[in-house]
């Protein structure tokens, strides 16, 4: 594949990919978060909470000496399943995944709170049980604030650097997502090549900013 | 009642403005009184980090010098940008001479020191060499800086064309942002090699090096340093590089591991 | 003679205060009469196995389904129990038809489903079918949250304060419109209000709530007026003159009046006007 398109595809590709994982996976916890009372909420609350407020180069430390080859977990998947993901684009899906569940969560526990309590009773009434309550009552009437959330993590996920950086690496034609590929343009001087990345992401980001203006309900809906 | 208080406001202003005069002039008086040389700023590659606190405490008194580092293709674009930086002092003459096509450096381009690149492993690693690269397994690394903005990968990268291994080895080579990246890399042991200089080799203990780049096919690592414009002591710039030149400052580089001029 | 409707007897605690309640109903409508706060909601949502008690025994067209002593409780959707809230009570991503086909088996759950469209027809809503529920008005809303209950075919219906957010013409004929639909299901309910109005035009027995706990129960219009009965004693002055409609006049001289205090305070200077109601019951 051309060099200059690969970036833009992987990026694509890795931001659906962890869009995909996080989806399911935030929808989760919100749901969690919102319905279920537990001793841990405000833990978790704390816990989803850190990508957003720690350092890129955090996440990226983190994620190499837990899951590069020697890392506590890494040597493990690599000992036991053969697995290998530093240096990988699934290190990019990582990363970006880590990077885009606050948001995913942050979008869907208020769209679940927001929900009345009477739909999800009258719901059980007619002899739904609490998981088909979930997927006929709850996401349904959630499901514009779940696709905000979606659409933003997408965006976050797209938009992932210092962590790719340190865990799936510069690997051209293997990891370097549009994020990574414009830093390399800018660190070799190559100011043509960034600005093609640089207006595919920017372009990208006003649809992402219009799409979840449309999406997030308006006041008193 | 509101005259008052105008005239209150009126005088607490003409107090501020008076005193803001003050610390104006403050500064230049003090200025002139002491007259010490004002700071020198040095823009130096990541490969320069451990032997320049060395150099700057043998220049000692003659100047107080400042250091930011950096792969050399970040810094050039900062000085391209702007930044107050008096000397440059870069792992290759690309990016020098880029800045000097641009009018950003005053007097001539010098080579200070040279170095060599050098194959490490982690601690464990198997044996490789050069010429054996092409054996590391499919899933395994290469880590090297990158060619774009790291001298020491353009270096690696050239080293590897003239081997004839470059095409090959393309799926399994992971680029660092620095040649302290690079060696992160490998201390860390996730990668099976990578390509560093000589120099980033000293006093390491968890790698092993594993082979030496010889001149038939690795070009000559240089540290080139060149003054520039645009910093607030263009003058101490142009001290300090000559003072680099001298055997004082050369047996400091070579005790590092550098290469002679 | 078919197992009482409703035999209830619990306690359960909720926000930091706890409502005891005794709930019995042969058949019909059981009002739960008080103020707000009183724990009615409560109880209905136990009744509808939305909240657990804390202990007693709760059973519905003879079966258990909440005992504190044998562990039983059966969770909401087990219960056949239809619940229409205040307010809310519709699905906002579906259609009118749609939503009271909700409850249907998958198979059946179709908008032109005979037993929906039947409903959909009763209550008067036929034209409304396809709308969505923001298009319509507080009083159709409740009507489609009540066929919706119904379509399920409940053992038992509770409603909480259903028409507290309508006016008051629509609160009449809604109430006609509830007594005519629930008789002809023969399905009983249990209906939440603080209205006394309300009370007597729908409930054949009535269980008064205090704060937290059931008072009295008994027929609503005598417990509607504070359980103390109107006394009037007087000398007929002239014979009754009859009316229209079944109904006549008669005047008093010297009567003597005993009631509640607050009923027989004088209003317009000195006129006294006490309005006795009696709502007709239908036997079966």
């Amino acid at each position: 594949m051309n060099p200059q398109l690969f970036p833009i595809v992987l990026s694509f590709g890795v931001a659906t990919a962890a869009m995909v994982m996080v989806t399911p996976i935030g929808t989760g916890i919100a749901w969690v978060q919102a319905r279920v009372p537990h001793p841990l909420r405000r833990a978790v609350d704390v816990l989803v909470l850190l990508p957003i407020v720690l350092p890129p180069t955090v996440i990226g430390f983190l994620l190499v000496v837990l899951f590069g080859r020697q890392g506590i977990f890494g040597s493990q998947l690599e000992a036991i399943l053969g697995v290998r993901l530093i240096f990988t684009p699934w290190a990019a899906v990582i990363a970006s995944t880590v990077a885009a569940l606050p948001v995913m969560v942050k979008a869907a526990q208020p769209a679940f709170e927001a929900i009345p309590r009477e739909l999800e009773d009258v719901g059980r009434s007619l002899g739904l049980s609490p998981i088909a309550v979930f997927f006929r009552v709850s996401l349904p009437a959630a499901r514009r604030g779940l696709l905000a959330g979606m659409v933003l993590a997408f965006a976050r996920a797209m938009g992932e650097f210092g962590g790719t950086l340190m865990f799936a690496g510069n690997k051209p034609g293997q990891t370097n997502t549009m994020p990574l590929e414009l830093f390399a343009a800018y660190q070799a001087g190559d100011d043509a090549r960034a600005f093609l990345y640089v207006a595919i992401l920017v372009g990208f980001a006003v649809l992402v900013a219009i799409a979840a203006g449309r999406l997030t309900p308006k006041e008193g809906t | 009642m509101s005259a008052r208080s105008f005239t209150r406001g009126k005088g607490f202003l003409a107090a501020a403005a008076i005193a803001l005069a003050f610390t104006a002039c403050k500064p230049s008086a003090s200025e002139d009184a002491a007259a010490p040389m004002p700071e020198t700023t040095v823009a130096a590659a990541t490969s320069l980090r451990n032997v320049l606190p060395a150099l700057i405490a043998r220049y000692g008194v003659a100047g107080k010098i400042s250091v930011t580092y950096g792969a050399s293709g970040d810094l050039r674009k900062q000085v391209e940008g702007g930044a107050p930086i008096d000397l440059v002092l870069f792992a290759s003459r690309k990016p020098v001479e880029a800045l000097g096509e641009k009018g950003l450096t005053d007097g001539e381009a010098v080579r200070i020191a040279t170095n060599r690149l050098v194959l490490i492993g982690p601690a464990n690693a198997k044996p490789l060499t050069f010429k054996t690269l092409d054996t590391i397994p499919a899933g395994d690394h290469l880590a090297i800086g990158d060619p774009g903005a790291v001298p020491a990968g353009d270096y690696a990268k050239q080293a590897l064309q003239k081997l004839g291994s470059w095409d090959a080895l393309q799926d399994r080579i992971v680029f660092g942002g620095d040649v302290a990246g690079v060696l992160a890399y490998a201390r860390r042991g996730e990668v099976a090699g990578a390509i560093v200089y000589k120099t980033e080799t000293q006093g390491i203990a968890d790698i092993v090096v594993l082979d030496e780049a010889s001149d038939e096919y690795a070009p000559t690592a240089e540290v080139i340093g060149a003054a520039t414009r645009g910093g607030t002591s263009l003058a101490g710039g142009k001290a300090f590089l000559v003072w680099l030149a001298t055997p004082d400052a050369q047996k400091i580089l070579a005790d590092a591991g550098f290469g002679p001029r | 003679m078919s197992a009482p409707a409703v035999e209830a007897s619990f306690s359960l605690a909720a926000g930091g205060f706890i409502v005891t309640a005794d709930l019995a109903l042969d058949e019909g409508v059981l009002v739960l009469f008080g103020p707000s706060g009183s724990g009615k909601s409560l109880s209905i949502k136990a009744l509808a196995g939305l909240i657990r008690p804390e202990r007693g025994r709760i059973r519905v067209a003879g079966t258990t389904f909440f005992d504190s002593d044998a562990k039983v409780n059966v969770p909401a959707h087990k219960r056949r129990i239809g619940y229409v809230p205040q307010m809310h009570a519709l699905f906002p991503f579906r259609s009118v038809a749609e939503n009271v086909a909700f409850g249907l088996p998958r198979r059946e759950r179709r908008a032109d489903n005979p037993t929906v469209l039947a409903l959909l027809d009763e209550l008067g809503l036929s034209a409304r079918a396809k709308e969505q529920p923001s298009k319509l008005s507080g009083g159709e809303r409740q009507r489609v949250a009540l066929a919706r209950a119904l379509a399920v075919s409940p053992k038992l219906l509770l409603l909480d304060e259903p028409f507290s957010s309508i006016d008051q013409d629509g609160r009449e004929a809604l109430g006609r419109l509830l007594r005519a639909t629930l008789e002809r299901h023969k399905i009983p309910a249990v209906f939440v209000t603080h209205d006394p109005d309300e009370a007597l035009a729908l409930g054949d027995r009535l269980v008064r709530f205090e704060p937290g706990r059931t008072s009295e129960s008994g027929l609503p219009a005598t417990l509607v007026r504070r359980g103390q009965p109107v006394l009037v004693t007087a000398t007929l002055d002239g014979a009754a003159r009859p009316l229209d409609g079944g109904r006549a006049q008669v005047s008093l001289a010297g009567a003597v009046v005993e009631g509640p205090a607050d009923l027989l305070s004088p209003h317009e200077g000195n006129r006294l006007v006490l309005e006795l109601r009696t709502r007709p019951r239908n036997k079966r």
